[in-house]
């Protein structure tokens, strides 16, 4: 199968209900069951997960390639880490902007990418993902980048009168977002412009004749996808409160695709899947035999594709 | 038996002198011809005569070199390729050209696309406009699903059903994007003898029921003769023949342009 292959979820509609109930409860009661670092470790996870979900749009549903979505992760938390260096900036309104940055930058960037496809567009991408440590450590941006040292911006604190620590405010931050976002996406890719997508991805001779704009559709793709992408960016600038270039090397990209690969293409829920995948499988990997924790990722990572082809999510198909 | 002929002054299509090359080739010289309202004119035409590059044509997947194609007096060559849907000319393709990866609705959906006007930014944040809208097409599509039999495949991927089913959701597909003329490369490929039967009634009651005007590219000579109103044929890009079903069967020229070595 192709790795664009899209995954139909065919559960009943009450299930469905029954297991989104349950992910809800289990999700709000994370932060008040772990301790303080489990708390931000689990904050971390649902950063990537929201990551993997916009390179979903583009890869799992219009059908183009990146490996250079941690330059748009970058970008996003760059512009949020701008606006909250002196702390009188709202945060959310911070990471918003993030995001409508990196749509721009997106829709910018699907433009080129145009001209490429498949391989080339994985190659093009894979270039902006190399630049991108490099762009942010230039000397005649460092007035906004900070340069090499990077940027330091204010942890958010809990609104007066919510007994919530700052981890955990920030967890159910994020988790706001996330499920906005959720939301969003599954919106948009039940209608019109998904079905769109998935035409384009199947066949664009065909897609045009149906009266779809291709070239839009898929520079759309990209704008999205790149915003979803440069929210989790923003979100992972608070969360840290620090951004320095060389948190966003190819690494970053190389793991959000990675977290997409494994948790299903084209299903869109994988991506808390994958997201967990990414975040734990290396220190897994360390502690079950030190020395060859890369090679152990490497096994697991070979055992998922070969026994689960269209992802862990893809294992919910029926 | 087919007496439906509504035969009107203007055309509705009206394709004048098209020529295509491709590099040396000329795939098509110099075609004329004219589609009438509520007609099913067929095109036939040994393999390589330039059926589907005329189809193509229409598609705006090629375009010609010279010459004119006019829809309802408007130049159709003006428009680009995503256009041609919403002018009222829906399609399906010599090779099957379904979205594999959808379901069967998903597939006729798409077929409404021109039709509907939500943003992406309505039916992601699920305004009430957009999923009315989306509610009121899948409406609509339901009785196309019916028309052509594929309710009890209506949720299963394309990729997964046979042949004939799938030739069956590009039809819907095409009868979703609400056409004036309806183009069908080779609809009869593949089939057994039944499934033929079958689609020259489909095709009739196309435009009997569902007033939509039919050009057919079709190597199924009894189907052919026994659907169209008119013939059209082409041989290596020139048309050798135009008449009704009868006079073309005994023309000379088209005898031997089948009997030259490409017998359908
Ligand atoms: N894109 C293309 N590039 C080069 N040559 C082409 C192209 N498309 C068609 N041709 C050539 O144009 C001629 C007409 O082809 P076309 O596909 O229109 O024939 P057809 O009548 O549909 O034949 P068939 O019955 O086999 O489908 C053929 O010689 C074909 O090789
Ligand atoms: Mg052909």
């Amino acid at each position: 199968m192709a790795l664009t292959d899209t995954i139909h979820t065919q559960a009943p509609p009450t299930l469905k209900a029954i297991i989104g109930g349950l992910i809800a409860v289990a999700a709000i009661a994370v932060p008040f069951l772990l301790d303080g670092f489990q708390v931000f470790q689990a904050t971390q996870v649902l950063v990537l997960a929201i990551a993997i979900m916009g390179l979903n749009l583009l890869t799992g549903f219009s059908g183009q390639f990146s490996l250079g979505h941690g330059a748009f992760f970058a970008a996003g938390a760059y512009v949020t880490a701008f606006f909250l260096t002196d702390g009188s900036f709202p945060y959310v309104g911070a990471v918003l902007i993030g995001g409508v940055v990196c749509f721009i930058l997106g829709l910018a960037f699907g433009f080129p990418a145009l001209k490429l496809d498949g391989i080339y567009l994985a190659l093009a991408t894979f270039s902006l993902a190399v630049a991108m440590p490099q762009i942010l450590k230039l000397s005649i941006l460092t007035e906004w980048t900070g340069g090499v040292g990077g940027l330091v911006l204010m942890k958010p604190e809990a609104p007066q009168g919510i007994p919530l620590d700052a981890d955990q405010w920030l967890y159910f931050v994020v988790l706001a977002f996330a499920a906005v976002l959720y939301c969003l996406v599954t919106g948009l890719i039940s209608g019109r412009t998904g079905r769109a997508f998935l035409a384009v991805k199947d066949n664009p001779l065909a897609a045009e004749a149906m009266g779809i704009r291709v070239t839009n559709v898929k520079v759309l793709a990209f704008g999205y996808s790149a915003m979803i992408t440069g929210v989790a960016g923003g979100l992972s600038a608070l969360v840290t409160a620090y951004v320095a270039p060389d948190s966003f090397t190819l690494f970053l990209s190389v793991n959000i695709l990675v977290g997409l690969v494994v948790g299903g293409v084209g299903f869109i829920p994988g991506a808390i899947i994958g997201a967990i995948f990414v975040h734990f499988m290396p220190t897994a990997a360390d502690s079950v035999y030190q020395g060859l924790q890369g090679v152990i990722y490497g096994i697991v990572l070979i055992a998922i594709m070969l026994l689960a082809p269209k992802g862990i999510g893809g294992l919910f198909r029926r | 038996m087919h007496s439906a002929k509504r035969i009107e002054s203007s055309p509705l299509l009206s394709v004048k002198d098209v020529c295509v090359a491709f590099g040396g080739l000329n795939a098509l010289r110099d075609i004329s011809f004219d589609l009438h309202r509520g007609e099913i004119l067929g095109l036939i035409g040994p393999n390589g005569a330039g059926k589907t590059t005329l189809f193509n044509c229409l598609s705006r997947l090629y375009s010609p070199k010279s010459g004119e194609i006019r829809l309802l007096g408007e130049n159709l060559l003006a428009f680009r390729r995503d256009q041609i849907a919403g002018r009222g000319i829906g399609r399906t393709f010599q090779n099957i050209a379904c979205f594999g990866s959808m379901t069967v609705r998903q597939n006729i959906l798409t077929g409404c696309h021109s039709h509907m006007r939500s943003s992406s930014l309505a039916q992601a944040l699920r305004l009430p406009s957009a999923l009315a809208e989306e509610r009121r097409f899948r409406e609509e599509i339901e009785e196309v699903i019916e028309w052509l039999d594929l309710r009890k495949d209506a949720e299963r991927l394309v990729d997964d059903l046979p042949f004939g089913t799938r030739k069956r959701v590009e039809f819907a597909r095409a009868l979703a994007m609400r056409p004036k003329i309806i183009l069908l490369d080779e609809p009869a490929a593949g089939l057994n003898h039944e499934e033929v039967m079958a689609l020259g009634d489909l095709i009739r009651r196309t435009r009997d029921e569902r007033g939509i005007t039919v050009l057919l590219v079709e190597h199924h000579m009894s189907l052919v003769m026994s659907v169209s109103d008119r013939v059209v044929v082409l041989n290596f890009g020139e048309k050798i023949a135009e008449g009704a079903p009868a006079q073309i069967q005994k023309d000379p020229e088209v005898i031997r342009a089948y009997l030259g070595g490409h017998a359908a």
